[in-house]
């Protein structure tokens, strides 16, 4: 049935919604590459998950919780069920791996009937005039190495794993917390940045804990050709001003400074413009799903545009994407007001305006009886009106952004003919060519 | 005394010079050419400001650790030797148990064996990888002093600006 429309839209979704059997999707305005993987991945996981015993799924579930921990909230609540379900994908990997013999192979040696006869054998030689090695320590061997050698251990074991290695003693954890083991993980991860100068401009280096956090996120967020320092200390610097203070500085300023950082560094104008905007919707992209994010999306949306040269006008991709993110992951956050507030600024700034903004535009216009009609005449809605109960429409993109607004035609399609008599009469005053597709 | 056994090998021996480590710990001695035992840095420094008597004596690293030091540094003075056969070596020598390892790395720092260090460093890493912390505890034998407030608080500080990227 759906594959028969000749709107469907791209692969992609009409696939998510054979995979959801029909039920209400969730209205992104495109679906990432990334996205598209994750939803891949979750739906490979539905099927091993129904296939285990539930005796592995619940010590897959028990690892998991031992091993993800807090932290993952990077983005929303909503997201993070994804990234949850993604989590158990690649657990059951690892887990599997670990089963063929994987990193805990090395448990073999201490499974050796051997293994008590060598420790007290190691005790013996160790024995040392100045030190008296007790049980105790030759039961941790840890304990006789000094911090600069378990610095020396520490920086090759992968980042991700550091915070259990902090659980692990409090020794440890400090220092995690020095400039010691920050410098050495430095030298160790990027050798060139070690000789690195320092930088003129309002941004500033910082210590080797935060060179190295902003050299990660050069590395892995903007995968440059050239590792770049300066790209994640303004990444950081962007990410703080706007997600932990409190009343963060105009949009205008925090570009400037990022734009002169740059061409205080030496880049070209193009460059520096450029690189802002990358930086800008890097944080945009990964400022966590909350009401804080809210606001500050749509204060960045509704501020006005002051005249300001090039390169440091704001690039039109970055508001692209701020009111982008409004109309998809935001869009149960507007009240009326606002909504209709930024999407005015919207259609003043694009046009025209890609349908899945439209989305929660829709869904308010469609419980709202009196402006039906409105919806059909005023604006192309290339949407599939989806009926299960009649009370309750549900909504479903078949185009992507291709959707614009000058066209007025809706094709409706219900699933029982009880739905027909209500979505005609919503539909057919104002705009006839709507119904015709209509069983 | 440092430097008349040396002078008497100069002018007697055309062959290789040798140097005598010895234990400390069990008095073991091994016998060793002298460009294997320089790649201590350590070693080198007491031969080249002549302190080093005809045996070395190496405190607190036993025989059994100096005698897998001393393999290391033979496979790595041979210059004939290829680069796979070398990783090949090294990984048999540090496919050793946790304690020999912490030794083994312990000797690699006194000695100032930076490919040593390396390795084993690595090696210990290896295994303390992918592990929960409980585990880490629990194989390793290191004492919890965390309260379990204490330890969410230091979870807390962990969630680094970068958690949560590939």
């Amino acid at each position: 049935m759906l594959g028969t429309l000749p709107s469907s839209g791209s692969p992609t979704i009409s696939e998510r919604v054979s995979s959801k059997n029909g039920k209400s999707l969730p209205t992104r305005s495109q679906f990432t590459e990334t996205e598209w993987k994750r939803d891949k991945v979750r739906r490979v996981v539905d099927g091993e998950e129904s296939k285990g015993t539930s005796e592995e799924n619940k010590r897959e579930s028990e690892a998991e919780e031992r091993r993800l921990g807090p932290g993952l909230g990077i983005h929303g609540e909503g997201r993070e069920k994804e990234s949850h379900l993604s989590n158990v994908a690649l657990e059951i990997s690892l887990n599997t791996f670990q089963l063929a013999g994987g990193p805990y192979c090395h448990m073999e040696l201490f499974s050796s009937t051997n293994f008590l006869e060598f420790a007290s054998l190691f005790r013996s030689l160790m024995t040392d005039n100045r030190r008296s090695i007790t049980f105790n320590s030759a039961d941790n061997p840890f304990g006789k190495v000094p911090d600069h050698l378990l610095v020396e251990i520490f920086v090759r074991v992968p980042i991700s794993d550091w915070v259990q290695l902090s659980c692990v003693k409090k020794q440890w954890a400090n220092l995690f917390r020095e400039e010691c083991l920050w410098h050495a993980a430095l030298l160790r991860s990027f050798p060139l940045a070690g000789h690195a100068k320092r930088w003129p401009g309002p941004i500033p280096r910082g210590l080797s804990k935060r060179r190295y956090t902003a050299l990660y996120i050069s590395k892995h967020i903007f995968s440059l050709d050239e590792l770049d320092e300066i790209v994640g200390h303004t990444y950081l610097f962007l990410k703080e001003h706007l997600e932990i203070s409190t009343m963060p500085p105009p949009v205008g300023i925090l570009h400037g400074t990022i734009i002169d950082q740059f061409i205080s560094c030496g880049k070209s104008r193009d460059k520096a413009h450029e690189l802002a905007s990358q930086i800008w919707l890097a944080v945009i992209d990964n400022l966590e799903e909350n009401e804080q994010t809210f606001l500050l999306l749509k204060r960045l949306a509704l501020e006005g545009d002051v005249f300001i040269p090039y390169p440091y006008s704001r690039s039109q991709k970055v508001q692209w994407r701020v009111f982008e993110k409004l109309f998809t992951d935001f869009h149960d956050w507007f009240n009326r007001e606002d909504y209709y507030d930024v999407l005015a600024c919207a259609k003043h700034k694009f046009l025209p305006i890609p349908s899945p903004w439209l989305d929660s535009w829709l869904n308010q216009a469609l419980e709202n009886y009196a402006s039906k009609a409105w919806i059909a005449s005023d604006h192309c809605v290339s949407t599939k009106f989806q009926c299960s109960n009649p009370t309750k429409l549900t909504i479903e993109q078949l185009l992507g952004n291709g959707a614009c607004l000058s066209l007025t035609r809706a094709k409706v399609e219900s699933r029982t003919s009880s739905d027909v008599a209500i979505l005609p009469s919503l539909l057919y005053s104002d705009n006839p060519v709507a119904v015709p597709t209509l069983a | 005394m440092a430097s008349a056994p040396e002078n008497e090998k100069n002018a007697s021996a055309p062959e290789k010079k040798t140097l005598t480590l010895k234990s400390m710990i069990n008095n073991e001695e091994f016998v060793v050419d002298e460009h294997v035992a320089l790649q201590s840095v350590t070693i080198k420094n007491m031969v080249d400001s002549d302190c080093a008597g005809d045996v070395i004596p190496v405190p607190t690293i036993s025989g059994e650790i100096l005698a897998l030091v001393i393999e290391y540094c033979k496979n790595h003075a041979n210059p004939s030797a290829s680069e796979d056969d070398l990783k090949k070596a090294d990984a048999g020598i540090v496919a050793k148990d946790i304690y020999t390892l912490i030794d083994l790395v312990l000797a690699a720092n006194f000695l100032d064996i930076k490919g040593l260090l390396e390795v084993t460093s690595q090696k210990i890493a290896d295994s303390i990888k992918d592990l929960p912390h409980q585990d880490v505890r629990e194989i390793f034998g290191v004492e919890n002093d965390y309260t379990p407030e204490e330890e969410a608080a230091v979870r807390a500080e962990h969630d680094w600006a970068f958690e949560g990227f590939p």
